[in-house]
């Protein structure tokens, strides 16, 4: 391979290492380097404490660059490492991967033909969190980002770094700068000296574990995130009503018990008690299937009269009720499947204004029952359909944000699939309707049916 | 130029009724020059003689603002038309051991009532700042000095319009100061923009409570559970009945309030 050089051919993905011994060897590495890019319409970023910055950016200018031109059009930037390897208050290399992928497509997006990226990491000799894992970041830096729109230029100071992490980088940059000119690595290939056994499986093993840990610990980590934000909007969503009622009942307790006022008071107590207890429930519902607490009382239900029933109990003149409901015999718990159709048809109406139109169904289809709900509201954009049955997703309402916590559909998943059937959603986008469908085993014949078919 | 929008509250400072007695509170003090010159220069053109009764600052700026709305300043001081006193001076003439003496007060502002009537006018319009002087060190003393000037007004049918520097918004302000003023006027103006007060309180409200039919219920519940002493915004009325009800509530619907009011501001 011959090695490019530093002022003509650098090339997107090519990673180089500069040990240098003095002051003004980084520089004598840095200046052609910057320079080129800000000639080729690079983005230009150099990550070092502000001391550094200071020596590049007079070296800069010394070489008769207009230095506050390139930073005023944002072509070159200087960024601590706190703004860049320790912005989350430790050094994560899935996190810096990460930012240098955004600001490649920043940089792409602003026209820039690559992002070329110098920096002296001298801050991982200050026992800073996650530091050990440098030189595995620099070999995953090599492997991202090759032949991506980046280039980078790592500099040690061979006075601050230890021959053992000197040789952990060298091994994992393909191009060494050495007094200004680019040369071929010779340590590079140390890895590919082994026998090709030594090479591939032992790394491999460790790489597949690494892998492995890295993407439980991102979805622990992402978990951990949801836990927390969950519990944040639940105590919100808990206190409103709470706080509702507390303010009601101080004024029943202030005010004559026929005054009117006292009155609403008690049906405004009332009702925001049971939106608490409703919470309450729903939550309680979701830990009882995630535990297997919830144990069905199977029998046999026509679960077009459940839904007659189901709709009589929470019509309101608001909405436009159409009921198709067919003789559909199921196997299942009335009450939990009550439960089912009274939080579909309640979320119907959440997100459907007042005056639109709300449609259920029950159709046998072969082996299967269909409940079909089908609303003229707000409708969802095609990437919620996906995600509508988890816990804190809410689709959008008349009006804004739907109230409440989103449980309600992720309750009617578990209690469905505790039935052995599958819920999905369906809508051709916002302000196109939504609908929802069931599917339940069908319960075989009964007695009379089976007769009937003698 | 105000940056206070229309509202009915700015009746009770522009064209107050003989007898009345309000209130502006603000967090702005070139609010305050602002609502004080509008409200001189509203009895200027009525025919009516201003008594004004602000520290040296205040009413240096009262005259500049004047001057610059058109007011022709000398001439209203040389007709006996304007006459600024100072705050300090007028405390000295009746502040007895730290406390306002009633027959020394009613001896220090009479001769200014009787010197404007002999000048010619009988409707006269009054300014006081003493009682914020007061208030920061001797709370109980200002609370007192409302009462006399209350008395006063009874006597003389004349209008007071009050300010003083507290927040609403702010928890202690809001707790102990507001409820206290609010009692010994007649009107309450409780701040610099009253729709951007309204409509904070209104987002608070929501937040705290939600955004249903129940919560709107709860409102109109509150504004009008108790009969107030004075007359005041109906987002004001709320907060007082909600510092009645449950102090903890009342505190939460003002510090969400405080940040809308501050983001809207900004």
């Amino acid at each position: 391979m011959t090695p490019p050089t530093l002022d003509s051919d650098l090339r997107s993905g090519d990673h180089l290492c500069a040990i240098y011994d003095t002051d003004a060897d980084w520089l004598v590495t840095a200046v052609p380097y910057f320079s080129e890019g800000l000639a080729r319409h690079e983005a230009c970023v150099y990550v070092a404490p502000e001391s550094h910055a200071a020596h590049l950016e007079v070296a800069l200018r010394a070489a008769g660059l207009d230095v506050d031109a390139h930073v005023r059009r944002g072509a070159l930037r200087f960024a601590t490492p706190e703004a860049t390897y320790l912005r989350p208050g430790r050094f994560d290399p899935d996190v810096m991967i990460a930012l240098w992928q955004e600001l490649i497509d920043a940089a792409g997006a602003e026209g820039y033909t690559n992002l070329r990226v110098a920096g002296c990491p001298t801050w991982i000799n200050d026992g800073v969190p996650g530091a050990e894992r440098w030189a595995e970041y620099e070999a995953q830096v090599s492997e991202c980002f090759r032949g991506r729109r980046l280039i980078k230029l790592c500099q040690y100071d061979r006075r601050l770094f230890s021959p053992t992490v000197l040789l952990d980088v060298l091994r994992s940059h393909p191009f060494a700068v050495v007094q200004g000119a680019v040369r071929a690595n010779p340590f590079a290939g140390m890895a590919s000296a082994r026998t090709e056994r030594d090479r591939c499986k032992p790394d491999q093993d460790l790489q597949d574990a690494l892998t492995r840990e890295r993407a439980a610990r991102v979805a622990a980590e992402a978990a951990c995130r949801r836990k927390d934000e969950f519990v944040a909007v639940f105590s919100h969503e808990l206190r409103t009503p709470l706080a509702a009622a507390v303010v009601a009942s101080a004024l029943i307790e202030r005010l004559p018990s026929n005054d009117p006022r006292a009155v609403t008071a008690r049906a405004v107590l009332g009702r925001q008690l049971e939106q608490a207890c409703r919470l309450v429930d729903d939550l309680l519902d979701i830990e009882r299937i995630n535990t297997g607490k919830i144990e069905l009382a199977r029998e046999r239900i026509d679960l077009a009269a459940l839904v007659r029933d189901s709709v009589a109990a929470i019509l309101l003149p608001t909405h436009a009720f159409e009921i198709d409901a067919r003789t559909a015999w199921v196997i299942g718990d009335a009450g939990r499947l009550r439960q089912v159709v009274e939080n579909l048809i309640t979320n119907a109406m959440k997100h459907t204004p007042a005056g639109g139109r709300i449609v259920v169904s029950t159709v046998p289809e072969g082996e299967e029952i269909v409940l079909r709900i089908d609303d003229s509201g707000a409708g969802m954009p095609g990437e919620l359909l996906g995600r509508v049955f988890e816990p804190l997703v809410q689709g959008p309402a008349p009006g804004g944000t739907a109230k409440g916590l989103g449980l309600g559909l992720s309750v009617v998943r578990q209690l469905v699939e505790l039935h052995d059937g599958r819920v999905e959603a369906l809508s051709a986008g916002i302000g196109h309707g939504s609908s929802f469908v069931v599917r339940l085993p069908a319960a075989p014949p009964g007695p009379r049916e089976a007769i009937a078919t003698i | 130029m105000s940056n206070i929008a229309p509202t009915p509250w700015d009746r009770a400072v522009e064209t107050p009724v003989p007898g009345e007695h309000v209130v502006q509170m603000y967090r702005d003090p070139a609010l305050l020059v602002d609502v004080v010159a509008r409200y001189c220069q509203r009895g200027f053109v009525a025919s009516e003689a201003v008594i004004v009764i602000a520290t040296h600052a205040h009413r240096a700026a009262f005259a500049r603002r004047l001057t610059t709305l058109g007011t022709d300043m000398p001439a209203c001081v040389r007709r006996g038309q304007y006459v600024d006193l100072d705050a300090d001076g007028c405390l000295a003439a009746f502040m007895v051991d730290g406390a306002p003496d009633r027959a020394r007060f009613f001896a220090a502002v009479t001769p200014h009532l009787e010197h404007a009537r002999h000048a010619g006018y009988e409707r006269i319009r009054l300014f006081g700042e003493m009682v914020e002087v007061l208030r920061s060190t001797a709370f109980a003393a200002a609370m007192r000095l409302e009462e006399l000037w209350h008395e006063l007004l009874e006597r003389e049918r004349h209008p007071l319009l009050c300010a003083y520097e507290v927040d609403p918004l702010d928890r202690l302000d809001g707790r102990v100061l507001v409820p206290a003023i609010a009692r010994r006027h007649s009107h309450v103006v409780p701040a610099d923009d009253a729709v951007r007060f309204e409509r904070a309180i209104e987002r608070a409200f929501v937040e705290v409570f939600g955004a249903d039919a129940d919560a709107t219920l709860l409102r109109q519940l509150c504004e009008g559970y108790r009969p107030l002493a004075s007359a005041m915004p109906a987002a004001q009325a709320v907060l007082l009945s909600l510092d009645d009800l449950s102090p903890d509530l009342g505190d939460a619907v003002r510090a969400v309030a405080a940040g809308h009011s501050a983001g809207a501001a900004r």
